[in-house]
């Protein structure tokens, strides 16, 4: 046999090293080494490093220094969603205050208050879209892994 | 052992996250030679996979999920410190997960090869550093390799191909 050229053979080697190709293929990929000492060398080469980095210990799992790292990113979401929520409330309470004194304050004109009111719904609807269309891309984004 | 699908809901998260700590860690440590670096930012992948969870987003692989995001950490380090970067490692480094056992001169052997590794890889570009460590280290399939590094799985063939000859080119040379 050894119908394959070198320049097919170099292609498939990585392959054919990692068990990832046909059982014919491979034995075709046989053949052709045995008459060709160009390629016999070449995946000798090739052998190496998974050879040598398969030597090398494996990672454990689930140790206790595993379970500290955990611990640690535990510890500081928690203070991102504590911090977040308090900041957050505070916020709310503010604004909510400022806007109610600001409505029932009898001194301001009522067209200022139309004119204010109608922006703070302009820039609400706003807001409700972007998040509306945020969700959206999120699920669409299933099979993207692209970003972190 | 890192090959299994899995999709992680709240409860279970942990779970599923404890199996890779060691091994993004050992990734990074290799792949940057900087013990210190590796603990920083194997907490930050971390940090941030909890993180992209709870905003909502869906995982279909963990594993190649999690390498992608410690690989970006560290490409934007690399980026960032261009300046004062260092491949500079010292000889803890070599002890990657741990403890080398008691026999003594397995232990030195061990050594001495983890050394050589990681003097062979130094001098290979980040990308052929990442498909060796992905593939001949970790054991992830062409397809999780192809997905951590946004390649198609025949460009992750002929890298392989580069990469594993420019290590038999680099290795006790």
């Amino acid at each position: 046999m050894g119908q394959l050229t070198c320049h097919v053979v170099k292609d498939l080697m990585v392959a054919y090293l990692d068990g990832e190709i046909s059982p014919e293929t491979s034995q075709e990929i046989n053949y052709h080494l045995k008459d060709c000492e160009h390629c016999r060398k070449l995946v000798n080469q090739l052998r190496l490093s998974p050879q040598v980095l398969g030597q090398m210990e494996q990672p454990g799992q689930g140790g206790a220094e595993e379970k500290m790292v955990l611990h640690q990113v535990r510890q500081r979401l928690l203070f991102l969603v504590v911090g977040g929520a308090l900041l957050l409330s505070s916020a709310v309470g503010l604004i909510g205050f400022g806007l109610f004194k600001f409505f029932t304050d009898l001194g301001i004109p009522w067209f200022i208050k139309l004119g204010i009111g109608g922006g703070l719904l302009g820039l609400f609807v706003i807001l409700a879209g972007l998040i509306l269309e945020r969700i959206k891309e999120q699920r669409s984004e299933r099979d993207d892994l692209g970003k972190y | 052992m890192l090959q299994q699908k899995e999709s992680p809901g709240k409860e279970n998260l942990e779970e599923i996250y404890i199996k890779y700590v060691s091994a993004i860690k050992a990734y990074l440590l290799r792949l940057s030679g900087n013990p210190e670096l590796a603990k920083d930012l194997t907490q930050e992948v971390f940090y941030r996979a909890t993180r992209s969870l709870i905003a909502g987003k869906k995982i279909d692989y963990v594993s190649s999920w999690l390498f992608k995001i410690a690989r970006n950490l560290y490409l934007d380090y690399v980026t960032r410190n261009r300046n004062q970067f260092d491949t500079a490692y010292d000889d803890q480094l070599l002890h990657p997960t741990e403890h080398w056992g008691e026999d003594p001169v397995l232990h030195y052997r061990q050594k001495e090869l983890s050394q050589e590794i990681q003097n062979t890889l130094s001098k290979l570009p980040e990308n052929q550093r990442t498909v060796l460590l992905l593939r001949d280290y970790h054991q992830l399939s062409y397809a999780e390799v192809a997905t951590v590094m946004g390649l198609s799985i025949s460009a992750v063939k002929s890298l392989l191909f580069r990469a594993r000859l420019n290590f038999r080119h680099n290795f006790r040379d």
